[in-house]
């Protein structure tokens, strides 16, 4: 199998991590050295080319058909969804839950405000409990927001729920359980093969 | 400057190409407007069914082709995409499956490049409904896997298919007419391969083919055939289309659509375009 034509699109962080373990048990040569900043490595027969960016740029670079594949969590993507993109595969790694949480573990009593950078997903949920939110777009800190008085509640990602615990948080609701998931570019999964080989490779463990 | 004005200048000799190869196949063209109710349009089918709905059935002489251009919201680009779309209305069934066909084979004939370098995939809705049902998938099962693929989770939609055969899963992926077909004949021993073969027949002598019953179009009113061209290793369709069933306020209109995107066919055939416009 060559992987000169295939590209894969990876988010930094947590994912990377993951990814990395899962390269390394495939047999696929990991190019990433810990020490440099690269970004981008071309492709070689013997292992896809890769990109490493942002979590939330990463359904955009496989949806333009940047990249032919990407990593990304299950809670990216339905936050931010992308009709170009396919997810085909659960990678079963970089789980965590999207939670609602807040001082008590109680459900908001009437109208209330919830701080989020899930704005989408947190909508969805409440619109779909028929409950009444304002929204206040945060990009991070939000366990600060009940504590500073900014907002009663907040949804937000958790992985050992650490954080919220240390902010004397409690977790009131999971709304997404979230994985790492393979996405590909819907036009380059279906003309191109060996994207399916790829999957089957890091599927194989 | 000059590169930028003749770059927009040519696509639009393009656009003016391709209406003109709709309007001498008889084809009708309809206004629609780029904006309803507060929701940029993303689709113009609707707005052409609106407006012919306005008129009498009986006024309406079927098979009716007609076409609407204009621009598309695309919210996975987050851009607008200068579009053409083309509707073949009425109760032709799958015989207008091969009219669409035959239309989208004669545009690409026009451009040898574009012939080689696209590449069409083709996936079946009822197909897919009777390898459910013969699958004895429930009702609500089968539905949650529709929305699945519609929604392009491949991921719930095999789960959701876990007990199924391994070669009813195996029609999900993209394959060649001949496997496509050799799987379909152990699962569904009756269903109508002469007219599968007849549309592969008139989209390969032109394109090469894959068949994929993942693929389920961007709507929910298709029905049947569902179809994408495809640029290779461009990553973006070329045109998206299939045969549909909308309700437009109590009357039900047929047909074979599609959306031809005309960014994408620019930069497939602006090498050819020199020699095509005097």
């Amino acid at each position: 199998m060559s992987f000169n034509n295939v590209t894969i699109a990876i988010a930094k962080g947590r994912i990377l991590e993951g990814a990395q373990n899962l390269w390394r048990k495939s047999g696929l040569p990991w190019p990433v050295d810990n020490d440099s900043r690269q970004l981008w490595f071309a492709p070689q027969k013997e292992r896809p080319g890769m990109l490493i960016a942002r979590a939330r740029d990463i359904p955009t670079l496989v949806g333009m058909g940047i990249a032919d594949l990407g990593i990304v969590g299950l809670d990216i993507l339905e936050e931010y969804p992308n009709t170009h993109v396919l997810q085909v595969a659960d990678l079963s790694f970089a789980h965590c839950r999207v939670v609602l949480a807040g001082q008590k573990n109680q459900w908001p009593e009437g109208p209330t405000r919830i701080a989020t950078k899930y704005q989408r997903i947190a909508q969805t949920y409440f619109s779909v409990h028929r409950h009444p939110v304002e929204m206040v777009p945060l990009s991070g800190s939000l366990e600060l927001a009940p504590v500073i008085g900014l907002a009663p509640y907040i949804v937000d990602i958790v992985d050992t729920g650490n954080t919220l615990r240390q902010h004397h948080l409690t977790e009131i609701a999971t709304i997404l359980e979230s994985s790492a998931r393979l996405i590909a570019n819907a036009s380059h999964w279906r003309t191109k093969p060996e994207l399916a080989q790829v999957r089957q490779v890091l599927q194989s463990e | 400057m000059d590169e930028w004005l003749n770059q927009n200048r040519r696509e639009y000799e393009l656009m003016m190409m391709v209406i003109n190869q709709f309007l001498a196949q008889g084809f009708y063209p309809v206004p629609t407007a780029p904006a309803q109710a507060g929701h940029y349009r993303e689709d113009h089918t609707q707005s052409i069914l609106e407006l012919l709905s306005s008129f009498p059935e009986s006024h309406i002489q079927f098979p009716l082709q007609v076409f609407s251009l204009g621009p598309v919201y695309d919210p996975g680009y987050g851009r607008w995409a200068e579009t053409i779309d083309v509707e073949i209305l009425g109760a032709g069934g799958a015989q207008h499956e091969v009219l669409a066909l035959e239309l989208i084979m004669r545009l690409i004939a026009t451009w040898p490049n574009l012939a080689s370098g696209t590449l069409m995939v083709l996936g079946h809705l009822g197909l897919l409904n009777q390898v459910l049902a013969t699958e004895s998938v429930p009702d609500v099962t089968a539905a949650q896997i529709l929305a699945a693929l519609r929604s392009g989770n491949l991921v719930t939609a095999e789960t959701l298919m876990t007990h199924m055969a391994p070669a009813s899963r195996r029609l999900l992926m993209s394959q060649p007419f001949a496997e496509f077909l050799e799987i379909f004949r152990k699962i569904l021993p009756e269903a109508d391969f002469e007219h599968l073969s007849r549309l592969e027949k008139v989209v390969h002598q032109h394109v090469e083919t894959r068949w994929d019953l993942s693929l389920t179009g961007n709507w929910s009113y298709y029905t049947d055939l569902v179809f994408s061209l495809y640029l290779k290793d461009v990553g973006q369709p070329v045109l998206n289309g299939g045969r549909f069933i909308q309700d437009i306020h109590g009357r039900a209109w047929q047909g074979v659509g599609f959306t031809l995107y005309l960014d994408p066919l620019y930069q497939a055939v602006r090498q050819e375009m020199g020699s095509l416009i005097p």
